[in-house]
């Protein structure tokens, strides 16, 4: 595959990637893109004095709790003025649906542990805090792993 | 909100007044025992050992009863009808017979529990303040998470009956001290998420249950009591 970057002083910046298909090469390519672009994203988070931003790289994950919707970082959790539908629409690939109440921001996962009742514990990176993945949405956050990560 | 206030409250028996009862049923048992050592006859067809175990399965049938655990009355009226069989036996004109099968008794026993059970299943209740909170799965049927406000955590009562619960506290930053978190719990398992620089210092009241607070080489400044009010479940503080 050829790398070409044009530049153009007055141009909209944008990243068109060209193949024949999609294959394995391509989607690697498209999530480091992603993974990039995302590092970038902030996500607008309430507070008490009004709206503050926090990066989405910081995020663990998106939960619901008590019919609002909050995002977790390491040591913080923030109420977030969206719902889950909205942001599984907004958030860069690295964010995967865990459970029916959560989003979960896989490129932070440290480890994936199942129960044998199917049942998957996600525990991260610099944090204590858990976040529960249901039989259902399991394989769809594996999966995300396993396509972003070196095996 | 009082110690008592909580108790009361919730309508559950005091720890002191189980330990009331169970000291009652041993002392009575100590005296059934004493009673029979001096040649006191209790009946025909009814020994010491009768009597005690006749105790122990009323006092188990009680116990079910005031905690409200009706499903759980059949085993102990099992053990009774099996205990006194041949007096019941006796007292409807069938002196000598075996009514029913000992294994019959406790199997029908055994089918009225999981039978009640599935019509009258126990519910994961999560109460904050008295405001219940609707179970979502949260990635796990019986799992919820709660959300405390670090700028109201005077008197914040937490009610969990089965399941597990997770608290987190938004807005940490707004805490200035002298906040308490009461977590009554039975039967579950709460996980707090408390922050590194606050001190949690523990008024448990805890029977048979776990309260596990990390030991830590520095201690926080910012103090918030916790106090649990535990039957049998498991409290855990994490510091992030």
């Amino acid at each position: 595959m050829r790398l070409r970057i044009e530049v153009d002083p007055e141009c909209t910046e944008e990243v068109v990637i060209r193949a024949r298909g999609m294959n394995d090469e391509i989607l690697r390519v498209r999530n480091a893109i992603e993974s990039v672009l995302s590092d970038s994203g902030e996500i607008s988070v309430k507070k008490p004095g009004g709206t503050s931003y926090i990066k989405l790289r910081d995020v663990l994950f998106f939960e619901t709790g008590d019919s609002r919707v909050w995002a977790h970082t390491d040591r913080e959790c923030f109420e977030c003025p969206m719902t889950l539908s909205e942001l599984s629409l907004k958030l860069p690939v690295s964010f995967e649906k865990a459970s029916k109440s959560s989003i979960v921001n896989t490129s932070l996962i440290r480890s994936l542990v199942r129960s044998p009742t199917g049942i998957g514990t996600a525990s991260f990176e610099r944090s204590s805090k858990k976040v529960f993945i249901s039989r259902m949405y399991f394989k769809s956050v594996r999966g995300k792993i396993e396509e972003t990560r070196l095996k | 909100m009082k110690n008592t206030e909580i108790k009361e409250m919730n309508g559950r028996t005091r720890p002191r007044f189980r330990f009331l009862f169970w000291g009652l049923v041993l002392i009575l048992t100590a005296v059934i025992l004493v009673m029979d050592g001096l040649g006191v006859s209790f009946g025909s067809t009814v020994t010491v050992w009768h009597i005690i175990a006749g105790i122990l399965a009323v006092a188990w049938l009680i116990c079910e009863i005031v905690k409200f655990r009706f499903t759980n009355v059949f085993f102990p009226l099992a053990f009774l009808f099996i205990i006194f069989e041949g007096t019941i036996a006796a007292a409807i004109g069938r002196p000598g017979e075996n009514l029913i099968s000992n294994w019959i008794v406790l199997l029908a026993a055994l089918l009225l529990t999981i039978g009640f059970k599935f019509i009258f299943r126990p519910k994961h209740v999560v109460s904050v303040n008295g405001k219940q909170y609707s179970i979502g799965d949260g990635g796990k049927i019986g799992s919820q998470t709660v959300y405390l406000d670090g700028s109201d955590l005077s008197g914040a009562v937490i009610t969990e009956h089965l399941g597990t619960t997770k608290v987190y506290i938004s807005n940490k930053e707004t805490y200035t001290g002298g906040g308490r978190i009461t977590v009554r719990e039975n039967l579950g398992s709460v996980t707090i998420f408390v922050p590194s620089e606050w001190k949690v210092v523990s008024k448990s009241t805890d029977n048979l249950g776990r309260v596990f607070i990390p030991a830590r080489d520095k201690e926080g400044d910012i103090p918030l009591e916790l106090e649990v009010l535990d039957n049998i479940g498991s409290v855990s503080v994490v510091f992030e």
